[in-house]
């Protein structure tokens, strides 16, 4: 299961905790666009600097963010090879028949490896030190100014909490199912790719129905506990932005001031 | 003193249905329950007895006649807020009320829907949790709960809005004994402290802890009386496709071995006295 919920929370005390999640989630945006700027040495240098500062402050153990890597080293190593083999330019390292690295695939291939992996660990560093409570909080409270464009903020906020709430449920469920089915003789392991995919379908119907079954049932015990949409509710959890908060706007822009001095 | 529900003259059929009598789910109801009273409600499947209870809150209106909660109508817009948190509803199915990520955060929930202040919110939080006796699990995740602990944790968010009714629509039928021991008990504390309980289920045995039983089958009301008078002719319970309470069955069998009981037994505590009479005397 574990590996099925992206970004588990990691329930913690740290100063990455407690900041307010807009405050967490403006950054992670901003900063993720800065990776992007990042060209050089020094600069990917400054970044990877701060995001371990970050990962060391967290107080998360290193084992949960490399396990966060995982699903995507697959597609790191594809990049590599794809960059080392085909990006042409700058002097040639290695040739052998029509193999041919040169001093720009090899610059390439780590620049992109490292912009790929700070993407994720920055992501994980979000969803593991905000619970997805405060993380949807956060996000209504700053997609608020677009409900007058005619965004419902607020609706979209709690079907992200409801879907949050669900997937252990549903996942427990297909598990369930998928036994029920292995008892009446279904096989999920052996066959091709195509026979294995079409074996899960005696799965996923039941599953479906059942999880139609559960909005309806939802839906009138919502609606039995007076839910009537956003209008006129208050909210049990507070946000507060504080002078840590703050703080994150000064190191963003020392951030982009070094990113600035030190890109080519 | 004036009922807390009164169901005058109701019918309802599902729409789409054929306009016919016999499709018509609930025929002619007409039922009132005063402030504080533990009524039970049992029938066997497709008896309607899950659509009256929905017609308490106003989450399905009837086609014809009239249903008030505290005096208000069902069919009235404007009071359907006032009637949904006067009367509070528990479901069948634990997982499938649960709104929330955390049990503090669920309980909050109808709390919000209402616009209660947040520090209000706080305390009859943890009171709601107290009484269902979940306090000092605030930050669980639903998921990590038993059945009749969700169970409890879905009444403590109906409690936090402190409604005047709560309505148990079959609460306890997909429990495990152990959470639905604890289900029970916990209806029973609330009908102690004041609170008007409905309890709606298919056991005979569980409506027995009710004060006043309807049997409700065919879309009618086939019976509507206390418990002890209902005791005496449960038998006849088998009618209406209902399972007869063990007790019972034993004091009819009884007799017909010729043993020397009452015929009017009130209770099963009173069949085991008359038994223990019996016993001593020989």
């Amino acid at each position: 299961m574990n590996q099925l919920v992206i970004g588990q929370y990691v329930p913690g005390r740290s100063l990455i905790h407690q900041l307010d999640p807009r405050a967490k989630l403006a950054f992670v945006f901003a900063y993720m666009i800065l990776v992007f700027f990042a060209n050089n040495i020094a600069s990917y240098g400054l970044l990877l600097f701060f995001s371990a500062c970050t990962i060391y402050l967290s107080q998360i153990p290193l084992r949960i963010f490399s396990a966060s890597l995982k699903p995507i080293l697959f597609l790191i190593l594809v990049m590599i090879l794809f960059h080392l083999f085909l990006t042409k330019g700058g002097q040639v390292l290695f040739h052998f028949s029509f193999l041919t690295i040169y001093e720009e695939g090899v610059r390439q291939a780590v620049f992109i490896s490292l912009r790929l992996i700070l993407l994720v660990l920055t992501a994980s560093l979000l969803t593991f030190t905000t619970s997805p409570m405060d993380l949807t909080d956060g996000l209504e409270n700053m997609l608020h100014p677009f409900t007058r464009f005619g965004l419902p903020a607020h609706e979209f906020a709690l079907m992200m909490s409801i879907a949050l709430r669900f997937i252990p449920t549903i996942w427990d469920e297909t598990e369930k199912i998928k036994k029920a089915q292995m008892a009446r003789g279904a096989d999920f392991e052996s066959g091709h790719i195509f026979r294995r995919v079409k074996s899960y379908i005696p799965v996923l119907i039941p599953l479906f129905i059942s999880a139609f079954r559960r909005a309806e049932d939802l839906a009138l015990a919502m609606e039995a506990r007076c839910y009537r949409g956003g209008i006129n509710r208050t909210k049990l959890r507070e946000l507060h932005f504080s002078t840590k908060d703050l703080g994150l706007v000064i190191i963003f822009a020392f951030l982009v001031l070094g990113i600035c001095l030190l890109r080519e | 003193m004036e009922p807390i529900i009164q169901v005058s003259n109701v019918w309802f059929k599902y729409p789409g249905e054929d306009p016919s009598v016999e499709y018509f789910v609930l025929r002619d109801i007409n039922l009132s329950i005063g402030i504080g009273e533990y009524v039970a409600i049992i029938g066997p499947n497709g008896s309607g007895k899950s659509t009256l209870a929905r017609m308490f809150n106003g989450l399905l209106l009837p086609n014809q006649g009239e249903i008030k909660i505290a005096g208000l109508a069902t069919t009235t817009l404007e009071n359907l807020w006032d009637i949904r948190k006067t009367v509070g509803m528990v479901f069948q199915n634990p997982d499938n009320q649960i709104v929330a990520t955390t049990v503090r955060d669920d309980v909050a929930f109808g709390l919000e829907n209402l616009g209660v202040p947040r520090s209000e919110m706080q305390k009859r939080i943890s009171r709601a949790l107290e009484a269902v006796g979940l306090s000092g699990m605030e930050e669980s995740a639903p998921h990590y709960l038993s059945g009749g602990q969700k169970q409890r944790l879905s009444i403590a968010g109906i409690l936090a809005m402190q409604p005047k009714v709560v309505v148990f629509d079959e609460a306890t039928s997909m429990l495990d004994p152990q959470g639905r021991k604890e289900v029970l008990n916990l209806i029973a504390s609330l009908h102690q402290s004041g609170t008007t309980v409905v309890h709606i289920t298919h056991s005979a045995e569980e409506a027995f802890l009710a004060k006043r039983i309807l049997v409700i089958a065919k879309g009618q009301i086939q019976l509507d009386l206390p418990r002890d008078e209902l005791y005496k002719q449960s038998i006849n319970l088998e009618k209406w496709g209902l399972e007869v309470p063990l007790p019972v069955q034993l004091h009819q069998r009884l007799i017909k071995r010729g043993i020397p009981l009452t015929d009017h037994v009130k209770s099963t505590e009173d069949l085991v006295m008359q038994i223990w009479k019996l016993l001593s005397k020989t």
